[in-house]
């Protein structure tokens, strides 16, 4: 369960308006210190997921500006995502209203 | 700063390197390596690149889950120098094999590089074949030496059925052109030789064993872990099957990793020496039954997987299908007789003279195909140009490029940002496939620069020696090497309209983890059955289902009133958990149990036939077969 809601930028540790390509670059660096493969400690695995969350919702242009708009809760997918019914075909939206089971 | 972590154990290390010779430890009586004692510390649950679901698939959970407690006394962060030995005992080196549809390969990390290990008969690959016998198994060349005269005994292509249903398409078109019988055993694909049935986890089993022997031979010592390759595009069934394979050869899978990567590693090690510039490489990679693409980014030593995608049911054997299709009316003209009509001899030797053929057809315009006593002592005599083998292997090369482009599209990339496109498998040699490619990246050279029967084992033994030292241990190569993977199918559930909700999407860098929340559907309802699927079909219906359990307590509330988050989360080794709770008023928390998909293969069967083979092996390495 998602429980972390630091900030993307602060957690690839970029500011705002940084490239697509300073993201790439920083979570390509976080991964060499964080990846399971390569760091064993407890707890680098959890951080690695959460960079990596960071580096799916940042290095997607249209899920970046989704989430610089309305911050976690925009692109979590989530219960607090009703009312975003113009985003159907972004993560987490497209079948909000068929999310039944 | 503290170091909370034992000190590199001196002997540990010792254990790493290769005895000088294999005297250094002696052979018992059986002629098996008597090795020392070494500690093989907490077993390590197989694991893979694919989508597993957790192996203790019994145990119960609280929810929510809370993330692990970072131990105390490690200081204020999770520096990467630090590295747990407890948990990564050291059992001898970790090699690489490719198990692969026509040929396998396997290497080891020595000497600062990956290096390929020939087999007794000085090979560097090895067929992979097994021939069933009354008083023997014999694999490798042995196995296709004995089909010569027995080919109903000699199995091979248990890569395109492993983990598939007998009812798959693939499956049944190809019986028609195999030498060899299969059978529906419990609805999967055994063969049949006899009255024995085989299954493919065996099959490979022997290759697999057989490739181990070969490492333990030249190494001096036993060998008990290995990283194994897969297609990248193989579902959990495949990859799980192959795991259980490893498992009756008695191999520990340290990781499965997918081939187009594998072979990656191997390029980008050669590339990355002092050269840091950042590059983007496509991995064209046409074997004996597969097609991978895999478009990944090397950055420094980091191997970023941008998307993969592949036919699992398209390669070198299916130009030989097409081939041996060909050339059937021919022979019926030639010689009067329909071979297919349960004349095995006479389709093997067919098919090996069309398999000539078509490398022939590699290098030059033209080539003749030649049969000395093809069937009732008449010989077969034809030939092919290079344009009639295009003609004939239309369908198949229409299908070569598919993969490209939705690999491109996945990774929202253009043809012309790729690179360098590296070709992998034996088959990227037929001279169309290269100026297909050649066609689809302009001006773009397409690198054969290496082996491409070979890379996929070397990258693997990378992958191996990277998995298996401490960080401090590892070789100046290696150190910096990290390998991110990525999903190769979409992973979701069934909503209540029978349609996929995605959680977690293919191409995906793992481990990753995602959360959504569902709704109840009916008023009232008492409990929800979450399925799993893997596949990008829109319903569920024509997707792979995974597993499934029940998530009893919700409360009595109307339709679209009770929330319930569900959590997916892939790990390095690709197995997926899936975690679900009700979040009721107050936050209420339920427990479940996520059930694991069983494999093709129970529990029993692997140990049984895990054995058979370990008797097998004593039995080869008495007698000095195979």
């Amino acid at each position: 369960m998602t429980t972390s809601r630091q900030d993307y930028y602060d957690l690839l540790g970029v500011n705002r308006g940084a490239s697509d390509e300073d993201i790439k670059k920083a979570f390509r660096k976080l991964a060499m210190e964080y990846h399971p493969d390569r760091n064993k400690r407890e707890g680098a695995a959890e951080k690695f997921k959460e960079i990596n969350e960071a580096y799916q919702v940042l290095s997607d242009s249209q899920k970046r500006s989704v989430y610089d708009r309305y911050g976690h809760a925009g692109v979590s997918g989530n219960g607090g995502a009703r009312g975003f019914e113009g985003f159907e075909n972004f993560s987490g939206f497209g079948d909000i209203f068929d999310a039944f089971f | 700063m503290a170091v909370p972590f034992p000190e590199l154990d001196g002997d540990a290390l010792e254990s790493n390197r290769r005895p000088e010779s294999p005297e250094d430890h002696g052979f018992n009586e059986e002629g098996i390596p008597i090795l020392p004692d070494i500690p093989t510390g907490a077993h390590h649950e197989a694991s893979s690149g694919g989508l597993f679901f957790s192996p203790d698939d019994t145990e119960s959970r609280q929810l929510p889950p809370s993330p692990p407690p970072l131990p105390e006394n490690t200081g204020s962060s999770l520096d990467p120098p630090e590295y747990d030995l407890s948990s990564e005992e050291d059992v001898g080196p970790v090699v690489g094999i490719d198990l692969g549809t026509t040929f396998s390969c396997v290497a080891v990390w020595e000497g600062g590089r990956p290096c390929v290990i020939a087999n007794n008969m000085g090979n560097r690959t090895t067929p992979s074949w097994a021939s069933f016998h009354s008083d023997n198994v014999f694999v490798g060349e042995a196995a296709r030496a004995k089909a010569s005269r027995n080919p109903q005994c000699a199995v091979y292509d248990a890569k395109r059925v492993i983990g598939r249903k007998w009812s798959d398409t693939s499956v049944q078109e190809s019986l028609r052109l195999w030498p060899f019988s299969l059978a529906e055993h419990r609805g999967n694909c055994a063969f049949q030789i006899g009255s024995q049935l085989y299954t493919p986890e065996e099959v490979s089993a022997y290759v697999l064993a057989k490739m181990k022997h070969a490492a333990e031979d030249y190494l001096g010592r036993k060998i008990k872990k290995a990283v194994v390759t897969v297609p990248a595009y193989f579902n959990d069934a495949q990859r799980q099957a192959t795991l259980d394979a490893a498992t009756i050869a008695d191999l520990e899978v340290a990781r499965i990793i997918n081939e187009p990567t594998a072979a990656a590693l191997a390029y980008g090690l050669e590339k990355t020496e002092g050269d840091d510039s950042l590059q983007t490489l496509l991995v064209y990679d046409l074997g004996g039954g597969t097609l991978d693409v895999t478009i990944l980014v090397l950055d420094g030593g980091v191997f970023e997987v941008k998307s993969t995608s592949g036919d699992t049911n398209l390669g070198g054997q299916d130009f030989d299908n097409k081939l041996v299709e060909h050339f059937l009316p021919e022979v019926k003209a030639q010689c009067g007789v329909d071979i297919t009509d349960n004349k095995a001899k006479a389709m093997k030797k067919l098919r090996d003279a069309c398999q000539v053929l078509k490398h022939n057809l590699s290098h030059s315009e033209t080539a003749t195909i030649e049969v000395d006593a093809l069937i009732n002592g008449k010989d077969f005599d034809s030939s092919l140009s290079r344009e009639k083998f295009v003609e004939i292997t239309h369908s198949l090369l229409e299908r070569c490029l598919k993969p490209v482009k939705q690999a491109l599209q996945d990774a929202r990339m253009s043809a012309d940002e790729i690179d360098e496109a590296v070709l992998i498998g034996g088959s990227t040699r037929i001279v169309r496939v290269q100026q297909l490619l050649e066609e689809m990246f302009p001006g773009k050279k397409l690198s054969k620069k290496i082996n491409p029967d070979e890379a996929v084992a070397m990258g693997a033994a990378i992958q191996g020696a990277n998995l298996s030292r401490a960080y401090e241990t590892k070789d100046p190569r290696l150190v910096g090497i990290t390998l991110m993977d990525v999903t190769p199918l979409s992973l979701g559930i069934e909503l209540a309209s029978g349609k996929m909700s995605t959680i977690i999407p293919r191409n995906t860098t793992i481990p990753y983890s995602h959360t959504r929340v569902y709704k109840n559907n009916e008023d009232y309802q008492t409990k929800a059955i979450v399925e799993v699927f893997e596949g990008e079909e829109k319903y569920t219906k024509n997707n792979r289902l995974l597993g499934k359990f029940t998530l009893p307590g919700l409360p009595p509330k109307r339709r679209g009133q009770v929330q319930i988050p569900i959590s997916f989360t892939v790990d390095a080794n690709g197995v997926l958990e899936v975690v679900a709770c009700v979040s009721g008023e107050e936050g209420t928390t339920k427990r479940l149990v996520i059930q694991k998909d069983k494999g093709l293969l129970t529990e029993d069967d692997i140990q049984r036939k895990a054995k058979i083979l370990a008797k097998w092996e004593r039995k080869c390495r008495a007698e000095k077969l195979n």
